[in-house]
């Protein structure tokens, strides 16, 4: 064979080892199936509806005084003018002219005193409803979730409105405690897994058709379209 | 990136022909000076017997990624027709594959093709065949998922399928130069055309042995290879 022949088969031999050795490596898969939780703090949102009907009954209130203070100094103003106009025509009506002048000033005062109280009164309420808001939103700070079966725990630093509860990938169900506030409430699911693959061919446990088996929160239950784990999100209230 | 693979060895294929071609030494003349003597041979029935290695597959061996070993045989009829058989055993653990199942699939597999051939000098050869194929394996894998909250076991879930089977079929269109007396070198442009194959749920085979990966129902193929012919004529 010539030489030419040996140069072209180490030149092969080049190429496919330069290919081959550019092959990625895999990364570990670390992650949970999850499931969207929806939290309500309906014990504090009813707290604030409290303090916010009691806002707008006091603004209401103020509607009212407000109201009849400007009937009032309307009608000393009428007055202060059939005086003006009598006084103009001869009459003696100096005195009852100062009274009403007097009168007027003080039903202004008063005016302007209510209509800031009532400004402070629609600051709060306004502040009140941008709580209700935050707690309407699903806003909560789970500080841990614990799981029963082992005794292991997950820990959260921050509040959030859109919480994902991890989910056991060996197991048809979780039982898990959720510190919230420091006050515990258990929570046990049940669900269907199955293994799939995703577009980056990475194998994950996908799951299913969540039911509440008990728990300790409030008028729990679940929503879901497709009943997908993306689909699906359980809801409950303390 | 495999597209890139393809196109970087045919690209070098072709060079490897042009040089075959050139490197033979035979200028026109004598090669139709060869042409005249063989017209005047009576070319036997069985003109020749050939037996091939894919030497393209060895380079797989230094890598954990495949282990692939093909050995072929070719009968040559009336210097015309052929009759090709190929069979090969491979491992296939394949870049892309289920990421953390640390996929493999192993397994035997033969191809049987009926061919016709073209003299286009007196060293350099061409074929059109197609070739009926049929591969024997299994596969198995580990699926390795990490808890990421750490509050649930890491799922470690083996699953393995034997007994699988998968047949297809080829077009191919292979071209070889004479290295030395009955020595070629060569290579085959194939397209495989998927028939049928054991489909498993939940995570289907991924790569057949000979075949490749399942995700398409066709896929084009090179393979390189050394043949030594037994020429009768």
């Amino acid at each position: 064979m010539k030489k030419e022949t040996y140069n072209i088969l180490f030149l092969y031999t080049l190429l496919f080892a330069g290919i081959w050795a550019c092959e990625e490596q895999e990364e570990p898969t670390a992650r949970d199936p999850l499931v969207s939780i929806f939290l309500l703090n309906k014990d504090s949102l009813d707290k604030v509806n409290i303090i916010e009907d009691s806002l707008d009954a006091e603004l209401a209130a103020y509607d009212v005084v407000i109201a009849n203070l400007k009937t009032d100094a309307a009608s000393l103003a009428d007055s202060l003018i059939v005086l003006t106009d009598s006084i103009a025509n001869g009459g003696n009506l100096e005195a009852e002219k100062n009274q009403v002048i007097n009168d007027l000033d003080t039903l202004n005062l008063y005016l302007t005193g209510v209509e800031k109280e009532d400004s402070t009164v629609n600051v709060r309420r306004a502040e009140w409803a941008l709580t209700a808001a935050t707690i309407n939103s699903g806003s909560v700070h789970i500080s841990a979730i614990e799981n029963i079966k082992n005794g292991l725990s997950v820990f959260y630093e921050d509040s959030s409105t859109t919480w994902k509860l991890p989910l056991d990938m060996n197991e048809d169900g979780i039982d898990v405690n959720i510190t919230i506030d420091e006050e515990i409430y258990n929570l046990e699911l049940s669900y269907n897994r199955s293994t799939t693959a995703n577009e980056k061919n990475r194998v994950t446990i996908g799951t299913s058709n969540f039911s509440i088996i008990k728990t300790d929160f409030n008028n729990s239950s679940v929503s879901c379209t497709n009943c997908e784990a993306a689909e699906t999100t359980v809801y409950v209230e303390f | 990136m495999s597209s890139f693979k393809y196109l970087l060895a045919l690209l070098s294929l072709l060079t490897f022909h042009a040089k075959s071609q050139e490197f033979t030494g035979i200028d026109k003349s004598d090669e139709q000076a060869v042409l005249s003597e063989e017209d005047q041979t009576p070319i036997p029935f069985l003109s020749s017997a050939a037996l091939l290695i894919d030497y393209g597959k060895l380079f797989g061996q230094f890598l954990d990624a495949e282990s692939k070993y093909e050995l072929g045989t070719q009968f040559e009829l009336k210097n015309r027709f052929v009759v090709l058989g190929e069979y090969g055993y491979a491992t296939l653990n394949p870049a892309g594959a289920y990421q953390n199942t640390d996929y493999e699939s192993e397994g035997s597999y033969f191809r049987v093709g009926l061919g016709y051939k073209i003299d286009m000098t007196t060293k350099n050869n061409l074929y059109f065949s197609v070739r009926y194929a049929k591969a024997l394996y299994s596969d198995r894998g580990v699926i390795d998922i990490t808890s990421a909250s750490g509050i649930f076991n890491d799922l470690i879930d083996p699953f393995e399928r034997t007994g699988l089977s998968a047949e297809w079929y080829e077009l191919s269109m292979s071209s070889e130069a004479r290295l030395w007396k009955g020595l070629y070198a060569g290579f085959h442009l194939r397209l495989r055309i998927m028939n049928k194959y054991d489909q498993q749920e939940p995570l289907d085979v991924y790569a057949i042995p000979g075949y490749g990966r399942t995700f398409d129902r066709s896929i084009p193929a090179l393979n390189l290879y050394l043949k030594y012919a037994f020429e009768r004529f």
